[in-house]
């Protein structure tokens, strides 16, 4: 009697298990390995090749209920902008959902089913070897099946799965090559750089659904989302090979009289995913503390107890010479003057106070309309601005390697007197002071503006 | 959890953006060493000599013509000037006396002072010729102030100027002091000379700038000729802008007797200076009737400076 209460025991024990067993499967049909990645794009390289996320995800799928065949899809869930730019947001085709790509592989090629017999997958599907996008918000795309009911399929002819239906029941576990999906993602940056890819973070989900085959937009089970998060970063590369220091000595009547040249001093090589501007700014502390009301170098020395002359020298006296010429230019809004005796004054150099919002020192006869390459304070190429590209290759058209890398050289001419001519504000009928005297330059890449 | 969320993505912002920026700035330092460059190149020989060897030669003295010729490059405002120095192996203020054809005799005297110098420059001084510019804010410069003024006639029978006064006494610093400069008083007799420029800073200089890029106009710079050539317009005949290039010329007018009558302070036209003043009374009784000087070697230098105007 004791045996056959405890036989009973075991068995509702084990009844009550498969039950539990049975009920949680079938609210279970649909399961992610994760829910969420991000890629980061930063390096201008990586809009040259299309990004690839491989792995994104992996899904499975439980069936059970060996009397529905079931069908598989993609929905093109949300999409979700905040960009950092407005470079690119009224293109004609933005960056959005549609260049955002899916690949869903499993061990049968089972995406790949010729479900058409045309001899190739369904453009329409979503391939288990090609990147397809699903399409605008609200768009599905099948994985497996279609909107014809198909019954039991097999796998893809080829494949190991060739004699065997794959849309049945079977799981991850006891049926991985038919029952899971690796999820792959690739970005389209094709239209790069004729469309700049605003930078920016996108929030792309995508949903899954499992539909009954005879019964074409009915669900079975639960439904999984996979959000994937896309920044795109502005990518401004300046690459400066140059002396951190360049030092004038004049210790010689003749090149006070001559100047002092400092050929090719400094080059710049440009990478660039926005169109941009480059320009070069003469600065000094006193020029900053007094913001533009003092335009002159820093006196950092003098040699003469009794200097009868000025320690004022205008920022404006050196000169630079940039080679090429700047692409946007429309004369005499550059650098690319070739160097006169006396200095003509069009190479001076740009005078301006400030770091991120620069104001021109009138007083140093600037205006900032001299840019290396762009147009400061104009919008838009190609008049305005440089296009995206690189210095490292010609993007085949869209822009030269040449015009990405430039070549400076510097001269400063105090002359007889030493009144440094070409400067502003002059500092006639005085002379500069003898002493030793310091400015920087900054080169500044910016995004167009 | 939402908390947790914000976090992650605000690490991931800060991570993701470590290799991009919306802008991109390299600096580079320039750095100038303005030196002073003061330039002064002296053509002519190192040492002239003057050779009173005929009675002609004591009465109207020797002239060295051209004998230097001084070219200026200057890259501040400048001042030149010349200092009649010696060694003071006499006294200050007089020539050495390196060898006495006396014998030991004492008739003759050997304080001949540095004064019996005389220089005469071209061209003038060219704040003498604007005769505008003021010195320490108190006068113009005057023809006393440069040795841009003919040497004077000497008139034998009374060995002195024949009219008027010599107006080209060297410039002479006490031996001890030789880079004192010449002050300018604003009073025209007590001036001491400068080749250019003056005392002061106020507008008593002469710009910086060279002999190099000077023109001397000649007769070939007709209007419009590209290049120059005739017809050839006159020239001006001067550098195109003095203060770099001066011809310098000298004399020695011992006299009869030789007591050397330039250096009499009273026979120049400033006759008040007081380097002039000083050096006569250096040379004693030199000027008395019946002295004379002696016989022998005399030396002395002159000592050219060209300094920041100060």
């Amino acid at each position: 009697m004791h045996y056959i209460y405890d036989l009973r025991k075991k068995f509702f024990i084990a009844l009550s298990f498969f039950s539990l067993f049975t009920f949680g499967v079938k609210g279970q049909v649909l399961d992610l390995s994760s829910f969420q990645k991000k890629i980061v794009i930063d390096d201008l390289s990586e809009f040259m090749t299309n990004p690839t996320l491989f792995a994104a995800t992996t899904l499975s799928l439980t069936h059970v209920n060996a009397a529905v065949n079931w069908d598989l899809v993609a929905e093109s869930f949300a999409f979700n902008a905040n960009t950092y730019s407005t470079q690119g947001t009224l293109a004609a085709d933005p960056f959005d959902e549609e260049d955002i790509k899916i690949r869903a592989y499993n061990q049968c090629n089972t995406p790949d089913i010729d479900y058409d017999g045309t001899g190739v997958p369904n453009t329409n599907h979503i391939s288990s070897t090609l990147f397809r996008n699903i399409g605008t918000t609200g768009t599905e795309k099948y994985i497996v099946g279609d909107i014809v009911t198909r019954g039991a399929t097999n796998g893809a002819g080829g494949s190991s799965c060739s004699a065997s239906p794959i849309n049945t029941t079977g799981s991850p576990t006891s049926n991985p090559e038919s029952h899971t999906f690796r999820i792959d993602f690739e970005l389209d940056f094709s239209n790069f750089p004729a469309t700049v890819m605003t930078p920016g973070f996108y929030t792309y989900t995508v949903m899954f659904k499992a539909y009954d085959d005879a019964n074409p937009g009915t669900q079975i089970g639960n439904a999984v989302s996979f959000s994937l998060e896309i920044e795109i970063l502005p990518v401004l590369q300046m690459n400066i090979s140059s002396l951190q220091n360049i030092d004038f000595s004049f210790s010689d009547i003749n090149t006070y009289n001559s100047g002092i040249i400092k050929y090719g001093a400094t080059k710049m090589e440009i990478n660039s995913n926005l169109e941009w501007d480059l320009i070069a700014v003469g600065s000094s502390s006193i020029n900053e503390s007094t913001t533009g009301a003092s335009p002159y170098w820093d006196n950092i020395a003098s040699y003469s107890s009794n200097p009868g002359g000025t320690s004022n020298i205008p920022l404006s006296a050196l000169e630079l010479f940039q080679n090429p010429s700047n692409p946007s230019s429309t004369g005499n809004d550059d650098y690319s003057s070739s160097f006169t005796s006396p200095p003509s004054g069009n190479n001076n150099i740009e005078v301006a106070t400030g770091s991120l919002t620069l104001s021109p020192v009138a007083a140093s006869g600037s205006t900032l309309s001299k840019s290396i390459a762009g147009r400061w304070n104009a919008t838009s190429s190609p008049n305005n601005a440089m296009k995206p590209g690189s210095y490292i290759i010609s993007g085949g058209g869209s822009w030269t390697k040449a015009e990405h890398s430039y070549t400076i050289s510097y001269r400063l001419t105090p002359g007889l007197p030493t009144i440094f001519s070409n400067g502003i504000p002059a500092i006639s009928p005085l002379y500069a002071n003898p002493g030793s005297y310091t400015m920087r330059v900054k080169f500044i890449l910016t995004e167009d503006q | 959890m939402k908390k947790i969320a914000s976090l992650l993505f605000a690490g991931a912002m800060i991570f993701g953006s470590a290799n991009a920026q919306i802008l991109s700035e390299q600096n580079v330092t320039i750095n100038m060493d303005l030196q002073p460059v003061l330039q002064l190149s002296i053509e002519g020989p190192e040492q002239i000599d003057f050779n009173f060897t005929e009675i002609d030669q004591y009465y109207a003295g020797i002239i060295k013509n051209g004998a230097n010729v001084l070219k200026v490059s200057s890259s501040v405002s400048f001042d030149l000037w010349a200092a009649g120095l010696s060694q003071g192996n006499v006294s200050s203020l007089c020539m050495d006396q390196l060898i006495d054809y006396q014998g030991g005799g004492t008739a003759g005297l050997n304080t001949i002072p540095v004064t019996a110098l005389e220089l005469h420059q071209f061209p003038a001084n060219p704040l003498v010729t604007a005769n505008t510019a003021t010195c320490d804010g108190t006068t113009a410069l005057t023809a006393e102030s440069d040795y841009s003024q003919a040497f004077a006639v000497i008139d034998a029978a009374i060995n002195a100027p024949a009219a008027g006064a010599g107006n080209n006494a060297i410039y002479a610093p006490a031996a001890a002091t030789p880079y004192i400069a010449p002050q300018m008083t604003g009073v025209a007799t007590a001036e001491e000379k400068y080749i250019a420029g003056g005392d002061g800073t106020s507008s008593c200089a002469v710009v910086g700038g060279s002999y190099l890029t000077k023109t001397m106009g000649f007769n070939d710079g007709g209007a419009g000729n590209v290049p120059p050539g005739p017809p050839s317009a006159a020239g001006t005949g001067l550098p195109s802008t003095a203060g770099y290039y001066f011809v310098m010329d000298y004399r020695i007018v011992p006299g009869l007797p030789s007591m050397f009558p330039m250096h009499v302070a009273t026979n120049n036209a400033n006759s008040t200076a007081a380097s002039l003043t000083a050096a006569e009374t250096a040379a004693g009784t030199l000027a008395t009737a019946g002295n004379y000087a002696a016989p022998g070697v005399y030396s002395m230098s002159i000592k050219y400076i060209l300094a920041e105007d100060q």
